[in-house]
């Protein structure tokens, strides 16, 4: 299974859905997909599209997915990374208002530098971020998380 | 010893995200999440201490300046209500009213740039940048706009 998510704002995007429908159609993606479309509307015979996922469901399919395709959102990208998925990432881009400016551009280049993210930019074919995603090794991401809430605990402790 | 009292603030999505990161620390004190009634939040009813605030519109037209007046009584409200001694928020605009009126009743505002800031500025975050009592990055990078900005080693995912 294939997990696709598009995040919650409120603000359609409709591209990725429609490039992961294509190679659905034309029999690069034989698995089952499952899409959290949030807010873009979009209907297709290939995938299997619910607007929100609760998150323990969400959890569960992470686990599951053979990889993730995500928009640029931290919370989709770093929740494929923390459980070691191979995730896609594809920016939102501010120039076909996918989103109000061009951040998640930021984020993603940030991962596919450290080779953490197979990244889908406006100008690539998104058939090859498919092909390459299957012999793809993801980097591992180390959270340093602990530490940044020890230091805030610590602030607040002080007060 | 009385708990420090926490209030957590956000905007649906990824700031919403972020904070919930931080339930291992929230959940040691006293504390109250506030973010936006939206469909994708529904479930956290379930889990957490939680109150919604309005639904913000779409744009910059006057329903979300009507929206924005609704949520700033809200606020006050809320901070009179909770008596929070910190706020916390990882943005974004939902969090402004919360930190300036926190403010004036002497609570703590600890602010979390987004992660998704590396190397830019976020508007909200500029906005609450000057009465910061923390202000947190979450990328060494992300120093260079905001100078008193603490770096603690990485981010909250």
């Amino acid at each position: 299974m294939i997990l696709v998510l598009l995040g919650t704002i409120k603000i359609p995007f409709t591209r990725l859905l429609q490039k992961v429908d294509d190679a659905c159609r034309d029999g690069l993606i034989n698995d089952d997909v499952i899409v959290q479309s949030g807010y873009t509307q979009y209907e297709s015979t290939y995938l299997h599209i619910e607007p929100f996922i609760t998150k323990d469901r969400l959890d569960k399919l992470y686990h599951e997915a053979k990889y993730i395709i995500s928009h640029g959102g931290t919370g989709s990208v770093l929740g494929g990374l923390k459980r070691k998925k191979k995730v896609i990432a594809a920016p939102r881009y501010s120039c076909f208002t996918e989103h109000v400016d061009d951040h998640q551009l930021e984020l993603v280049q940030s991962f596919s530098d450290g080779l953490y993210v197979v990244p889908y930019y406006k100008e690539m074919n998104f058939n090859d971020c498919i092909k390459n995603v299957n012999s793809f090794i993801p980097e591992v991401y180390n959270s340093n998380k602990v530490q940044v809430l020890e230091a805030i605990k610590k602030y607040i402790e002080s007060l | 010893m009385k708990k420090n009292r926490i209030l957590l603030v956000s905007t649906s999505g990824g700031h919403l995200a972020q904070i919930l990161e931080m339930r291992d620390l929230f959940k040691e004190y006293e504390y109250l999440l506030v973010t936006e009634d939206d469909e994708s939040n529904y479930d956290l009813k379930q889990m957490y201490n939680v109150k919604y605030l309005y639904p913000p519109g779409e744009g910059r037209n006057y329903l979300f300046w009507i929206t924005f007046l609704r949520n700033f009584i809200a606020a006050f409200k809320i901070i009179i209500d909770f008596k929070p001694r910190v706020i916390i928020t990882a943005g974004s605009h939902t969090a402004i009213p919360f930190c300036y009126i926190g403010k004036l009743f002497g609570v703590k505002i600890i602010y979390i740039l987004s992660y998704a800031r590396i190397y830019t500025k976020a508007l909200s975050a500029s906005i609450v940048y000057p009465i910061a009592d923390l202000f947190v990055v979450q990328w060494e990078s992300a120093k260079k706009h905001y100078k008193k900005a603490k770096y603690y080693g990485g981010g909250l995912y």
